[in-house]
This record gives structure tokens, C-alpha cells and sequence, in this order.
């Protein structure tokens, strides 16, 4: 059965390869990872990182591209009609329309993050970012460039240079998503993502040839740098008996490689069963972890370091990082101007080749489930994801709208696609069947012990990992004392301290889930008329 | 990014060789995973070759 009016398909494996590795190399691969592992004293994280990216990572990877290859065949490219037709009941489509939700609610304010990265590129390189030694300098510039003081700021007068990179990438991303599947994202990651790496090995020699710029610092050498990313803690085997490290490092692995965000399954749902799964679903994988740990840990936390010192580091976010130490390292460093405009403009291409693969998948549904042509399905999207963007936008102060929305649909939501994703794969399909699907067209195996994992280890430890996280997040566990507190996202929300933009962000992520069920409610209706008229063909 | 005591690690001011051996091994494990991946797709006979999709399935191969 074939749904959509699409006649779109990859035209190369190293295409659809770099397309996926695009989108799960973003932000957290260069800022999130390395704070992570300095943080969680490296040795007993990259245990639990490996360890988690074997029975984690890898697996969901392999599912995502199986299930969608395998509904694809049936003429499915959109996560509800993938799921319609995996699960062969009337439910599944709404079960895989969180697979539409998630990429299309991110994109409102991923997009946003993505201007800064290229307003930081260009100001890196008119010498505007040149602020002097004072960390809290970048620390105000960014927030009055982001508009984290008050709500409106970045639209107001003369405080709206944000809006033009907005506007800028905004109209850049839906003019390649215009262009389709090959001509578009293709032809984009093809010279986006190797671009990206160039970049990333340049800033790389940068920092590993800084040595010790300031004699009278020379604590504060590349060697002492690498130390503070790398040295592991003094007693690894206590730190593994931790849950947040195990919380942190699955994590990571998760966020990091893109797995249950509906963006794998549609775009393997544009491949064949003669066309391979295994090897270019690892090949992504790999490429992330090339990106995160290869690039992200050796140059991020040491040049961090370099310059600012442990205590220069201590307490900063993956923002507080990025765009605020990160500036201050750079503009110390000869020929500031081109370092600091490549490092900016990679983040960018990182956020890009991501914020693309978040439109796909619902450009697939608006085309399959209401038979809209690419004009009207771009336009529709356009609507919906800038009125999202444009409350983000406004709703700036301490980021509480992109924060809100972050949690609740990029973390929480997430979670529970990925649970449905592995379970449908081991125990819906089951793992016998969905073992061979994968394998249809694969240039290597799959090892066997994957199987047990498969079907057993990984789900469990996702919900475990779940379930934690929710203790953690949600109801504020504190392990030491087994006391619970809710956090801001729960008090926010409800109680005396609520916060109305929280209220108001939770309002549009409950606007853009009515919208996708009653959209999928009229793509059910509509594939089940294409499925009868189908049939009554066949009898003819 | 503040340290935890939990955490705490082997040396605060210089690369000890526990330092070396997590970096090595890690960064070691990820260029190898992706050069040897990069190697397999691109000798991969079928590599060069246009990926099938729709139209495969248009034409009923499924």
C-alpha cells in the first residue's frame, strides 16, 4: 500500500549515512559530553558511557532503522503510518505520532539555539566577541543577545539582532527541507557534515598545540587541560555504585545519538530491503561518537582550561560553556577572529544537519496522512513551527519557554518513543522476525549475544534508566537522604510558585499534540480508503 | 560542571597515567569504530551503487 504521493528516496548509502550521522551530532556532542565526563570523573563515566552506548545505543539505532526500512516497504514514511503499520491496530498511529510531535515541538526552539550559533560565528568574526578577560562580560552579552533578561527583549528595538540570524536559518532549513529528500538534506550533510569535521580538526590542532600561553600560569597548560578532561577518580569501582553517573552517561548516549526523536525511522523508511541497515546504522553511530568523544573531549574542557583554569569551568552548563567560556578561550587565542568563527559556524552545521532531520518527519506525515503536495506541507509546517518558534522567542527571560519545552518533550517524551521503539522491535514484531528483517540487504551481521540484549537488557535497562531519571527530575529524589522534593518543572507547573510562561509553554506543546492527533485521526481515515480501494482492486 | 567529592579524581593539576590510559582508550576505541565503518561502506561493492527505495517498492518487490 502506497499512501503519499513521494517518489523521494536517497541516492547514496554514504548520503542516508551522513544524513542520520547529521542529525545525532548537534550542541551536546561539543558541549554537553565533555562538561559530563570532566564532571563525573571520566574513568567510571566512560565505563558506563561504553557500556551504555553497547546495550543502549547501538540497539535503538538498529531497531529505528529496521522498523523503518521494514514499514517503508509497505508504503509508510511518517512515524504514525510507520506505526500503523507495525503494530497492525487501529492505536498504533497514535502511538507513532509522538514520533511527528518530538522532532516538530524541538525544532520551535532548537532553531533558535542554532541563530545564536551563527550570530556567534559572525560576531567571532567582525571582532565583536573580542570582551575582554572578564567571564561575565560574554555571560551579559549573551544574555542580552538571547534576550535572558526579559521577556519580548530580542523582539524590541534595537536588541533584535538575534531575530535577523532567526529569520536567516529559519528560511535556510525550509529551503532545503523545499528541496527534498536527495537534492536537499543529501546534498546538505554531504558537504555539511565532512565541512563540520574539518572544522572540528582544525579548532582541534589549535588547542593541541597551545601549550602553556601565559608563563606565569603554568598550571594552565594543554597537558594539565587534558588532565582535568580525562584523569579518572580516585575510587572508580564506589563511583560505578552511583546512580546519577549511570543516569548521566545513558543519557548522554541517548540525547547524543538522536534515538527516539522519529527522525531514524523516517528517514530509513525511504530504503529498500535490498539496501543495508547494520553496517550504516553502526557507521552513524560511529560517526557520532568519532564527533563527541574524538573531537568534543579533546578540545572543549582543555581550552576551557587553558586559559580560564578548573575554577573557570566549575558550575557552567552546556550554555554557560558554550556561550560564555568558550568566547573568553577563543578571544585569547592568536588569529581569535578565525578560531572562534570556525568553532561557532561547526556548532552551527552541527544544529543545522539536527534541525533538518526534525522537519523531515513531519513534512513525511503532512504529505502522506493528508495528501498534501510539498508546497502546502512546507507552508503548513512553516506556519506551525514559527508560531512556536516566535512564542519561544518571546518568552526569552532565564529561557524558561525553551526550558520547559525541553524537558517535557525533549527529554521526557523521548523516553517513552524510545521504550515504544525497542519494544515494538523485540516483542511486537518479535525478535526472531525483526532479526531477519534487519539482516535483509546487510553488509555485515549483527553479532548474536545483541539478541538477549536486544530483547531483554536494553529494555529494562531504558526503563530502569526511566524510571530514575524520572525520580531524579521529576520528583527531586535526593539518594543520600531518600527525601523528595519536586523540582522546578513539577513547581512551576502546580502549587503556590507556578510560573505562567511554564503554563503557557505547557499549553503549546498541548496545542501541537491536539493538532497532530486529529491530523492522524484524518490520516488514519484517509490510509484506510487508499486500503479499501486497494482491495477492491485486488478482487477486480 | 562543579566537582563532586564523590567524584573526585586521581589528580587535580597534572595528567596522571590513568589520565593517558582513559584518553588513549577512548578516543582510541571511537576513530577506530569510525575509520574502520567509513572502510567497510566504501569497499563495500554495493556502496556505489543507487539505493533502491521507492521505486523498488512501486514496482512491487516487496
Amino acid at each position: 500500500m502506497t499512501t503519499g504521493s513521494t517518489k523521494e528516496v536517497w541516492s547514496s548509502r554514504l548520503g542516508v549515512i551522513l544524513a542520520v550521522a547529521g542529525s545525532a551530532v548537534g550542541l551536546g556532542n561539543f558541549l554537553r559530553f565533555p562538561g559530563l565526563a570532566a564532571k563525573y570523573g571520566s574513568g567510571a563515566f566512560m565505563i558506563a558511557y561504553f557500556i551504555s552506548l553497547l546495550i543502549l545505543g547501538i540497539p535503538i539505532c538498529w531497531a529505528e532503522w529496521t522498523l523503518g526500512r521494514y514499514a517503508g516497504q509497505k508504503g509508510f514514511r511518517s512515524s504514525p503510518g510507520i506505526f500503523h503499520a507495525l503494530v497492525r491496530h487501529p492505536a498504533g498511529k497514535y502511538i507513532g505520532v509522538l514520533g511527528a510531535i518530538i522532532p516538530v515541538t524541538i525544532y520551535m526552539y532548537y532553531v533558535f539555539i542554532e541563530a545564536w550559533c551563527l550570530g556567534y560565528s559572525w560576531y567571532s568574526m567582525t571582532g565583536k566577541l573580542n570582551l575582554g578577560s572578564d567571564v561575565a562580560a560574554y555571560g551579559d552579552f549573551w544574555a542580552r543577545f538571547v534576550g535572558a533578561t526579559e521577556n519580548g527583549l530580542t523582539i524590541s528595538h534595537g536588541h533584535n539582532q538575534v531575530v535577523v540570524f532567526l529569520v536567516l536559518v529559519f528560511a535556510l532549513n525550509f529551503v532545503i527541507i523545499y528541496r527534498g529528500i536527495s537534492k536537499g538534506i543529501e546534498t546538505f550533510c554531504k558537504w555539511g557534515m565532512p565541512a563540520l569535521i574539518l572544522l572540528a580538526l582544525i579548532v582541534l590542532v589549535r588547542v593541541l598545540t597551545l601549550g602553556t600561553p601565559d608563563a606565569s600560569k603554568p598550571d594552565q597548560s594543554l597537558i594539565n587541560g587534558l588532565g582535568h578532561m580525562w584523569n579518572p577518580g580516585t575510587d572508580i569501582l564506589q563511583q560505578l555504585k552511583q546512580p546519577d553517573l549511570w543516569l548521566a552517561a545513558a543519557g548522554q548516549i541517548f540525547f547524543s545519538l538522536s534515538v527516539g526523536f522519529g527522525v531514524i525511522v523516517t528517514y530509513s523508511s525511504y530504503l529498500s530491503n535490498k539496501d543495508d541497515v547494520v553496517l550504516s546504522g553502526l557507521t552513524a553511530t560511529a560517526a557520532n561518537e568519532f564527533c563527541e568523544v574524538g573531537l568534543g573531549g579533546l578540545i572543549t574542557v582543555p581550552a576551557a582550561f587553558i586559559f580560564l583554569g578548573a575554577a573557570g569551568i566549575v558550575g557552567q552548563g552546556t550554555f554557560g560553556l558554550g556561550f560564555k567560556v568558550l568566547p573568553l578561550v577563543f578571544s585569547h587565542m592568536p588569529a581569535s577572529w578565525f578560531f572562534g568563527a570556525a568553532w561557532f559556524f561547526l556548532l552551527f552545521l552541527a544544529a543545522i544537519t539536527s534541525s533538518l532531520s526534525m522537519l523531515q518527519p513531519g513534512i513525511a506525515f503532512l504529505e502522506e496522512g493528508l495528501g498534501l503536495n510539498r508546497k502546502q506541507s512546507v507552508s503548513l509546517l512553516g506556519l506551525l513551527t514559527a508560531i512556536g518558534c516566535l512564542f519561544v522567542v518571546y518568552f526569552s527571560k532565564d529561557l524558561k519557554a525553551l526550558d520547559t519545552i525541553d524537558f517535557w518533550v525533549g527529554t521526557f517524551l523521548i523516553f517513552v518513543m524510545a521504550s515504544i521503539i525497542i519494544i515494538v522491535f523485540g516483542w511486537v514484531i518479535g525478535i526472531e522476525k525483526a532479526w531477519e528483517e534487519a539482516h535483509k540487504g546487510a553488509a555485515i551481521r549483527i553479532p548474536g549475544f545483541f539478541k538477549p540484549i536486544i530483547k531483554y537488557v536494553c529494555p529494562l535497562y531504558l526503563l530502569t534508566i526511566f524510571a530514575f531519571w524520572v525520580l531524579f527530575n521529576v520528583f527531586g529524589w535526593n539518594p543520600s537522604t531518600g527525601e523528595f522534593k519536586p523540582t522546578s518543572y513539577v513547581t512551576d507547573l502546580v502549587g503556590p510558585h507556578s510560573d505562567p510562561v511554564a503554563r503557557f509553554s505547557i499549553g503549546l506543546i498541548a496545542v501541537t499534540i491536539i493538532f497532530f492527533l486529529i491530523t492522524t485521526a484524518a490520516a488514519g481515515r484517509r490510509w484506510d480508503k487508499i486500503g479499501d480501494s486497494k482491495k477492491k482492486e485486488t478482487k477486480s | 560542571m562543579g566537582q563532586d567529592r564523590r567524584f573526585q579524581k586521581e589528580g587535580d593539576k597534572i595528567m596522571t597515567p590513568g589520565g593517558w590510559f582513559t584518553m588513549s582508550v577512548s578516543v582510541g576505541f571511537v576513530v577506530t569504530l569510525f575509520v574502520w565503518c567509513i572502510w567497510r561502506v566504501l569497499t563495500d561493492k554495493r556502496a556505489d551503487e543507487r539505493l533502491h527505495g521507492i521505486e523498488d517498492i512501486e514496482k512491487g518487490e516487496d
